[in-house]
């Protein structure tokens, strides 16, 4: 995946991740219910840890994202035998 | 697809070996260790350590970036999770100081795995190797303990109750002893076979006196087989990306 490829996976992911780990529960009913996931998976009850769980997950793609494109910027600044 | 399982595995034993510790750390202070919040730490902690050595690389730059990112993601999600535990019986390692603990905590793991793997120096490719084999039985083993409360059907405020640093104790120095005279063995007679077999026999043995459950006797065996075979897989072939 190239830089653009990159950035744009982090902006999605902090966006999604931001608002499953930042927005309270009753702001996110007040938008629909249906962002709550309110249902069982293979006898599973999605709660609302589960979903912060996943917010922290999709914060954990967004940091590794932009950290990706931070390392293809030096590589591009750097020569390839550059050593300090 | 090689190098994918091998940084697969090398992130399974850096997350493995800092729970190890830390679930050590909890149970000589006090600290409740419990196998839901265990489940969330290591899949955290997995996730970021995984991730970083997969997509960006393997040294002392990540590591160190790996070991303040992680915890802080761990902590931002018990901020804002909802406790599912009585805070009033069982202490839990939600306040802000377990962040250093924890990140120094990684921060060991990390580069005791990193150091045996990448190091010049034989003490401390050895220290590397006998901390990451170590903790990550001790990782199995305490998993084992808690997965067989909970298929004993007991409810996890019980089982964070039973769970205390007496219950720990005897496997950590059965293993390290193990796996130190596995690795003398290895100094002085050079046979890989002889060593492994050591270092999994003497913890087993240990165990099976001291419980007398031939059970945990058998699982003591394979954790320090799986370990050391976890340890030696991800070893072949991890590149080093040197930020000197």
């Amino acid at each position: 995946m190239n830089k653009k490829g990159w950035i744009i996976l982090g902006i999605i992911t902090g966006i999604i991740g931001s608002f499953y780990e930042f927005v309270p529960r009753k702001t996110i009913r007040s938008i629909s219910n249906f962002l709550l996931f309110d249902a069982d998976i293979l006898g599973h009850r999605i709660r609302h840890n589960d979903l912060i769980l996943i917010g922290t997950i999709l914060l954990i793609i967004s940091f590794v994202s932009f950290y990706k494109v931070y390392t293809l910027y030096q590589t591009k600044i750097l020569p390839k035998n550059h050593n300090p | 697809m090689r190098t994918v399982f091998q940084k697969f595995l090398f992130a399974l034993t850096v997350t493995a070996v800092m729970n190890a510790l830390d679930m050590t750390y909890h149970l000589a202070t006090g600290w409740a260790v419990h196998l839901n919040y265990v489940a969330i730490k290591l899949t955290v902690i997995f996730l970021a350590v995984w991730m970083i050595t997969q997509f960006i690389g393997l040294g002392k730059q990540e590591g160190i970036i790996t070991s303040i990112f992680a915890p802080f993601m761990f902590y931002v999600y018990y901020v804002f999770a909802g406790a599912t535990l009585n805070r009033e019986i069982f202490k839990i390692d939600e306040q802000f100081w377990f962040y250093f603990l924890h990140a120094g905590l990684l921060l060991i793991a990390y580069f005791s795995a990193w150091n045996f793997l990448h190091s010049k120096q034989q003490w401390k490719k050895t220290t590397g190797f006998i901390i990451t084999a170590g903790f990550t039985s001790i990782a199995f083993h305490a998993l084992l303990l808690m997965t067989r409360w909970r298929i004993a059907g007991m409810d996890e405020e019980t089982a964070a109750t039973l769970f205390t640093f007496s219950v720990i104790l005897l496997p950590i120095i059965a293993y390290f002893i193990g796996i130190i005279a596995g690795t003398i063995t290895q100094t002085v007679f050079r046979k890989r076979i002889l060593s492994v077999g050591i270092s999994a026999i003497i913890p087993a043995t240990i165990l099976f006196i001291s419980t007398r459950e031939i059970g945990t006797s058998v699982f003591t065996l394979l954790f320090v087989l799986l370990s050391y075979y976890i340890i030696h897989t991800f070893k072949k072939g991890l590149e080093v990306i040197h930020h000197e």
